[in-house]
């Protein structure tokens, strides 16, 4: 069953510049959806889309059966929906352990339950809990992508949007992230993501999307695509 | 008790008591009431620059209301003065109300339209009614003359609007405020809510100066649209709080003291020079110490957090 999905967006930043034009999506519970396509091609609008920090022009966003088009950015935490943009979030001057606090903004003053997800998130990502000390600015820049992910896990959403979280990182710790994606995946957590490493992406997804100059261009599941992806990407691929 | 709070409720109170005192020691009252005004003025527009990043050029429009309200409520109704003065809390906050749609408009656009906003404000104003408002004359609040009341009301509201600033700065409405100066897109993603956090601190900012011209009206007994409405308030209260620091507490109060100080010993000797002062500390200012003194001191010796802030 699709727990996210949108139907026919039309998005534009301003005036009548289409970015995204009628485009559907949809994610299923608890798979790996992985949206690719050429730079430019409006992988990351989709993203904000969904996450409210574009409203379209026409079409409608459902989660879970129910409309969500239009909804303010700040509630979408509480719906169960977390977002990590493809450019940098994090606060760099303030501490690890502080970026993780205001990841748990929606706890309130609740102390016991503000130490619990923060323990939680530093054990999957040991290295936050080494750094806790250390500005986020100062860490490298695969080190702040982990503190983006697990800062987005603080408040156990069923359903994670990372754009790119691998781009520009070393092999290994995209290798790393990779990885975090299927350990979500076995705890029921819906993962959609926008990927450039279209090779190792495809190997953990179960849905794929190409979106290309703003369009669905095709989408299906990794067995439909095995054979036929070379064809597809060939050209838009440096 | 962290360190920095203990010397700061320690300053406060030993501040208040001294100026508590200045009427019955051999000091000029109205001297240190504008001292204590313009710390007040200084803080509260902290609060909407400092912490939000906003910088409303026409910030004298919610003294200058403040101002009328009072004396248009004592001198044609009859209201009794201290709540006259509450009235004029509550007409700031209306207009902050009025004002919120602008904070959709970012950093120049909000500025210009503040600015304008305080223009028109004070035409309308000075073309109301003469029975009512005075026309440009003003209105007279002689009768009304109590210059040790207004002198302790005045300090009561200096204490208040610091210690909401300290409130504040530590409060998960400042955090939420800091967050998103810095990154609004990320700070709505945690879940904050950007545009009530926005406008609470708006409110904040208005109610105080609002509080401050009932008071000051009072204390004058006298109150007319070119003083209400004189752009070289906001200029003042942004170049005092500027000087000795934003976004920290004691930087407005410390570039308020300073500042007023060195105006009020110019304009007594060389009046005409205190404009150029006011222009050149501008110059020096955005040159060599862009975040003000305190701001400056604290960047130089981070440590200097642990004790004033
Ligand atoms: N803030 C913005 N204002 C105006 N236009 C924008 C904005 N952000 C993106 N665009 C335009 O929208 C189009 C799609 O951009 P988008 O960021 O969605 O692409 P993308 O598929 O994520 O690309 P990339 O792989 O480079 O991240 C581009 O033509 C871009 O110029
Ligand atoms: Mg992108």
């Amino acid at each position: 069953m699709a727990i996210i999905e949108a139907e026919n967006l039309t998005v534009s930043y301003y005036g009548d510049i289409d970015i995204l034009k009628d485009v559907s999506f949809e994610a299923e519970e608890g798979r790996i959806t992985t949206i690719i396509g050429p730079n430019g091609a409006g992988k990351s609008t989709l993203l904000k889309t969904l996450y409210g920090l574009l409203i379209p022009k026409t079409g409608t966003i459902r989660f879970r059966g129910k409309s969500i088009t239009g909804l303010k950015v700040h509630r979408f935490i509480h719906t169960g929906i977390a977002y990590v943009p493809q450019l940098r979030s994090i606060f760099p001057d303030l501490t690890v352990r502080e970026n993780l606090e205001l990841g748990t903004w929606i706890f309130k003053k609740d102390r016991k339950r503000v130490d619990r997800a923060i323990d939680e998130v530093c054990e999957r990502f040991p290295i936050l809990g080494e750094k806790r000390k250390t500005r986020a600015g100062l860490l490298s820049g695969g080190q702040q992508k982990i503190l983006e992910i697990g800062r987005s896990l603080l408040t156990r959403p069923s359903v994670c949007l990372l754009d790119e979280p691998t781009a520009t990182l070393a092999p290994r710790i995209a290798e790393q992230i990779y990885r975090t994606m299927v350990d979500l995946k076995s705890e029921k957590i819906t993962v959609v993501m926008v990927d450039q490493r279209v090779r190792q992406a495809f190997d953990v997804s179960d849905h794929l999307y190409i979106l290309e100059l703003g369009r669905n261009k095709a989408s299906g599941t990794r067995h439909e695509f095995e054979g036929s992806l070379k064809e597809m990407i060939k050209g838009w691929l440096t | 008790m962290k360190t920095y709070r203990k010397t700061t409720l320690s300053v406060i109170v030993i501040a208040t008591l001294f100026l508590a005192m200045v009427p019955v020691l051999p000091l000029s009252k109205p001297y240190f009431f504008y001292m204590m005004f313009w710390i007040t003025m200084a803080s509260a527009f902290n609060i909407i620059y400092g912490f939000v990043g906003y910088l409303p050029f026409g910030y004298v429009m919610f003294y200058g209301v403040g101002t009328y309200v009072t004396a248009v409520l004592w001198s044609r109704l009859g209201v009794p003065l201290p709540l006259a003065i509450l009235c004029s809390g509550a007409a700031g906050l209306v207009l902050s109300l009025a004002f919120a749609p602008t904070l959709r408009l970012k950093g120049i656009y909000f500025a210009i339209v503040n600015f304008a906003s305080a223009m028109v404000l004070r035409i309308v104003v000075a073309n109301l009614p003469e029975a009512w408002a005075g026309g440009s004359f003003g209105i007279s609040l002689s009768g009304a003359y109590k210059p040790l009341a207004s002198y302790y009301l005045m300090l009561a509201l200096t204490v208040a609007s610091v210690v909401v600033g300290l409130w504040l700065s530590h409060s998960r409405l400042g955090i939420a405020l800091r967050c998103i100066r810095d990154d609004e897109a990320a700070a709505a993603v945690m879940g904050i809510n950007v545009s009530m956090s926005r406008l609470k601190a708006w409110m904040l900012a208005a109610v105080i100066p609002s509080l401050a011209g009932g008071i000051e009206a009072w204390f004058t007994a006298i109150v007319d649209p070119d003083t209400s409405f004189n752009l070289m308030s906001t200029a003042k209260t942004i170049v005092y709080a500027m000087f000795g620091g934003l976004g920290t507490i004691t930087g407005p109060i410390f570039g308020a003291v300073f500042m007023y100080g060195l105006d009020d010993f110019i304009w007594g000797r060389f009046p005409l020079l205190n404009l150029l002062v006011l222009g050149v500390t501008i110059i020096f200012l955005i040159l060599f110490l862009p975040r003000g003194v305190v701001g400056s001191l604290i960047q130089r010796w981070p440590g200097l957090r642990k004790i004033i802030e």
